[in-house]
């Protein structure tokens, strides 16, 4: 990703996901989602993060930019990394059928997650956030 | 605090709502602060905020800026703004409920020909102290000002700190406001209605234990051959509530359980095979996503 616009660069633990998800909602508005989709990247962010708040050690930092008509947002956390159980969960699964990428990398302790997602923009004419509610 | 059909979480509110929030500790005042401006910012909307009267500017920028997001850059080039009633009302050293009207409609005008898609305004309430304005004043100004709201074009939520006003006015004043907003992000709050139950907020893994014992309540009280499970006004659904939502369901005796949502949330619950499920019904025709 050239010229990534650095949206959100934020360490987390449980209690700080509902902020969070609000953050990551603004980082879909700014990227120029619908608001569908909108609801699509926090979603599947948030599953993300609860996974590495609940099995990866507490916590950990998430990462989201933009640039060529795409939003990325990466998760590590400090937990024993990926295990088979955690990547069958309902959860993960979700979220491999909303994004357009998904990877898990394997450099050092813990997860870390990758993933993309290309910006369907709201219909023109269309205010965002004159939509409806969330 | 009462739950009913005007409360949301703060994520939803949206250009027009007049909202009334309300909070007794630091965190959730600041959350809610955050959470509404954080959301202006990303909309391109002008924002002030007028902290309480004892914090000085710079704190409140402070706390804003903790929050993360885009809330640094927005105070650096002035999106977003602290100040205080005393200078909003500057020379005037009494508050005249016209007069406001006037000023507020002539900032939304300012920060639209400033290139702003609108203007929000956070509102700490403890100002009508600071200015010894009396109740039916305050309740005069927050009934009256309704015009400023019908452009689209201005937003506020009026924060009132349970510390620092009686019940009976936070109820009066909660009363006159057309949306109240939930207490803290992330939070739920259901309420029963005649047919099951309708829910308000956030179904996280935090929410989760209230999220069930919600769903479990209205499947085992509701009366009559259906019951309805109204999630339009959750603002956030997680995976795992979902998917408790559907094992309740499969669970229940019902002949029909009805699940108003958005289709967004419809979509996810069929990919975690609602369809299976003969007796539920999901409505979304309640949502826009």
């Amino acid at each position: 990703m050239t010229d990534a616009e650095q949206l959100l660069d934020k360490a987390f633990v449980l209690a700080d996901l509902p902020v969070l998800r609000s953050l990551l909602r603004d980082c879909a508005i700014v990227a120029g989602m619908a608001q569908d989709q909108r609801e699509e990247f926090v979603l599947a962010t948030h599953e993300l993060l609860a996974n590495a708040a609940q099995h990866g050690g507490g916590g950990g930092q998430v990462l989201v930019e933009h640039a060529s008509g795409e939003l990325r947002c990466q998760v590590r956390d400090r937990g024993p990394g990926m295990t088979a159980g955690c990547q069958d969960g309902s959860g993960l699964r979700v979220v491999r059928a909303l994004v357009d990428s998904f990877d898990i990398g394997d450099a050092g302790p813990g997860a870390d997650i990758t993933m993309t997602m290309t910006v369907r923009p709201a219909a023109p004419g269309r205010v965002p956030g004159a939509e409806g509610r969330c | 605090m009462r739950i009913d059909e005007h409360t949301l979480a703060v994520d939803q509110v949206r250009q027009g709502d007049h909202a009334f929030a309300h909070y007794a500790d630091d965190e959730a005042q600041w959350a809610i602060v955050s959470a509404f401006t954080g959301r202006g910012c990303a909309l391109g909307h002008k924002v002030m905020v007028v902290p309480d009267p004892a914090m000085s500017r710079e704190n409140a920028s402070q706390r804003i800026r903790a929050s993360g997001g885009m809330a640094e850059r927005a105070l650096a080039s002035g999106q977003v703004v602290c100040t205080s009633m005393r200078e909003i009302i500057y020379p005037d050293t009494r508050f005249r409920a016209d007069q406001q009207l006037l000023r507020l409609a002539g900032a939304t005008e300012q920060a639209r020909r400033e290139g702003y898609a609108g203007l929000r305004l956070f509102i700490d309430m403890r100002w009508a102290h600071d200015l010894n304005l009396d109740v039916e004043s305050m309740m005069a100004w927050e009934t009256g000002a309704e015009e400023l709201f019908a452009s689209g074009e201005f937003a506020a939520v009026c924060g009132y700190d349970r510390r620092a006003f009686d019940p009976e006015i936070l109820d009066a004043m909660r009363a006159a406001h057309p949306v109240a907003v939930l207490e803290r992000p992330g939070e739920l709050r259901a309420y029963r209605t005649e047919r099951g139950c309708h829910l308000i907020g956030d179904a996280d893994a935090a929410t989760r234990p209230e999220f069930r014992t919600a769903i479990e309540a209205a499947l085992d009280e509701a009366a009559g051959g259906s019951v309805l499970l109204d999630l339009s006004q959750i603002c956030f659904l997680s995976v795992g509530c979902a998917a408790d939502l559907l094992r309740l369901t499969r669970r229940s005796d019902y002949r029909w359980v009805v699940v108003r949502c958005s289709p967004f949330q419809a979509r996810m619950l069929r990919q975690l095979d609602a369809d299976s499920i003969a007796t539920l019904v999901l409505d979304d025709a309640a949502g826009p996503a």
